[in-house]
């Protein structure tokens, strides 16, 4: 059995140990004397030497101005005998040392005495801690989560959430705005797929299902919803997939995006390039029309107008690459096949070289260069004869592009070629778009070296 | 190659210079030319009321897809070459039948007529 004294050592000794642990320091005021009692740790948090006397005008003198009237308050709370407020408060010092602006959390407790009729608070005690670590801490998480949700305004983000074994979702009210709903409703997970275009659901199902069995757990998918007014608008879902350690999934959090604007945008240009692809198209048809009519039954040397109906041929052809590829970057391999179709034949060509892209702007001039080597070549060359066979090789080197025409197995070919329009354009107009040009006539067959100079395109579009 | 001269094909094509010219070259291969018609309802006509070996079809008729004139042909089994501006999406409009580019040659015109009527190259006859 323990005796109360041995107790009360116990508790004694407990909280001293627990005031040691904790950097708490006690404070005590005696109403009565208006005496202030400060523990050294109360002292050394506010301020104060070890031993200067302690005055409430000191106290209120370390209590930050533009806390005091709470702190104040507080305490007549506290004192008011019919209210005995207790509730700890926090409130910013100015340390009495060194001026500096601490954070600190007090408990107090009054004790109250009856004399008479009247009961009147005689003691006011209590604890004092600096708090500002923790403080600091919380504004900077505050200020973090503001400037997050700053970022997901601006940049009209709805958060999602998914329990996955359960279907559950968690939204945040942006992404009822996301599918027009009002901003109050609270849509389950089956509303919400309800909701979506024709097909999306499945194909972002398939998405989530093949991120879930890869290594990485990101997945994005771009969809339509349906708006209370029949509209589809299109949006942009980004999501992660959490995976427990069994590899199955648990939760899927995500955001979903507005970009039916982008998309709409997109599409009107997508429109609007194929409107003007066929326009450019029909005016080529018109002009070969137009030429044909003009120039064709004698009225002019026929061959003439074939050269001029093969460039307007070669310059539809790379229209319809530059369509293709909505101006982007395009393959080599695709303009040579594209300008020498109306020559080819399998046994005739033969095409080697990397697969690489070039800058839009070429497709015009290296098209009319090709129209042109692959006519001389039917007129002159190797085309002429159904034994004849031209290679077509390229190369990346230091220089740029450098792409090489050797024809074979033509007729012999003159050592002075007749400088007409055609060779002209090919030596002297086009290259000054793209390189240089050099022809050589040799006996057995024509052969042709085309530069292609790199102006860094080529780290651009490969 | 067989020869094209004597076949009847019918002509859809709505730029009235372009339609010159392609019956120039059909005529040029000794094709009778059925047309040509530069509307949808002219080229139905002209398919109930004529007998046509080939059709040389535009895929765009005034700014409609000539998918009815196609469906026609199709029920009376006649060979057609789709012409178009577009580059991409007449394979889905021609399902099998050739195509040709525009500006289309003589050349091409007769080739894409000899695969229609007689199959691939024309040249299994």
């Amino acid at each position: 059995m323990r005796r109360p004294s041995d107790k009360f050592r116990d508790d004694n000794l407990k909280l001293r140990l627990a005031l040691r642990a904790a950097p708490i320091g006690i404070w005590d005021w005696d109403l009565e004397t208006n005496e202030m009692n400060y523990s050294p740790r109360a002292r050394k948090i506010s301020g104060f030497s070890p031993d200067e006397p302690i005055t409430l005008e000191k106290v209120r003198a370390v209590t930050h101005p533009d806390d005091l009237p709470r702190t104040w308050k507080l305490a007549g709370m506290a004192l008011d005998p019919s209210i005995r407020n207790n509730d700890p408060y926090e409130y910013r010092i100015v340390r009495a040392d060194t001026r500096e602006v601490r954070w600190v959390l007090a408990h107090g407790e009054a004790v109250f005495q009856r004399v008479g009729d009247t009961v009147k608070p005689v003691r006011f005690l209590g604890t004092i801690q600096d708090i500002t670590g923790r403080k600091l801490a919380e504004n900077a998480l505050r200020e973090a989560e503001l400037r997050q949700r700053l970022a997901i305004d601006a940049a009209r983000l709805a958060v999602w959430e998914l329990d996955v074994p359960t279907d559950r979702l968690t939204v945040s009210p942006e992404l009822n705005r996301m599918f027009g709903l009002p901003a109050d409703a609270c849509p389950t997970v089956a509303e919400l797929r309800m909701l979506l275009g024709p097909g999306d659901l499945d194909r972002i199902m398939e998405i989530r299902c093949k991120a879930a069995s890869t290594a990485d757990p990101h997945f994005e998918a771009e969809f339509r919803c349906r708006f209370p007014d029949g509209s589809l608008r299109w949006r942009l879902l980004r999501a992660e997939i959490k995976i427990a350690p069994t590899g199955e999934p648990t939760h899927i959090i995500g955001v979903v995006m507005d970009i039916d604007e982008r998309k709409r945008a997109e599409e009107q240009k997508h429109l609007l390039l194929r409107e003007v692809h066929h326009r450019v198209k029909n005016s080529l048809s018109v002009i070969q029309a137009l030429a044909t009519q003009s120039f064709g039954r004698g009225a002019a040397d026929p061959d003439a107008l074939k050269s001029f109906l093969g460039r307007l041929a070669a310059l539809a052809k790379a229209t319809d690459l530059t369509v293709a590829q909505q101006g982007d970057p395009f393959r080599l391999t695709d303009l040579i096949v594209g300008v020498v179709e109306p020559f080819w034949s399998p046994t005739r060509f033969e095409l080697q070289g990397p697969d690489i892209r070039l800058p839009a702007r070429l497709n015009v001039p290296l098209a009319l260069v090709f129209n042109e080597l692959c006519s001389n070549a039917a007129k002159f060359g190797a085309l002429l004869k159904a034994s004849g066979t031209v290679a077509i090789q390229w190369e990346i080197t230091t220089n740029g592009l450098e792409l090489y025409w050797r024809e074979s197995g033509g007729p012999p070919v003159p050592s002075k070629l007749d400088r007409g329009f055609g060779l002209r354009l090919i030596l002297d107009v086009l290259p000054v778009e793209f390189g240089s040009v050099q022809l050589d006539p040799r006996p057995a067959g024509i052969s042709c070296h085309v530069l292609i100079a790199n102006p860094g395109w080529l780290n651009d579009a490969n | 190659m067989t020869s094209l001269s004597g076949t009847r094909v019918l002509l859809v094509e709505d730029e009235s210079v372009i339609a010159m010219m392609a019956e120039d070259f059909l005529t040029e291969l000794g094709i009778t030319v059925i047309g040509p018609a530069t509307s949808i309802n002219a080229a139905l006509e002209l398919i109930s009321a004529n007998d046509i070996d080939a059709a040389v079809l535009d895929l765009n008729i005034r700014g409609e897809l000539s998918h009815r004139v196609a469906e026609a042909l199709r029920l009376r089994r006649i060979p057609m070459v789709c012409a178009t501006g577009y580059g991409q999406g007449a394979a889905e409009f021609a399902r099998g039948a050739p195509i040709i580019d525009k500006p289309y040659s003589e050349d091409k015109l007769a080739r894409a007529l000899q695969m229609a009527l007689h199959g691939a190259g024309g040249t299994n006859e």
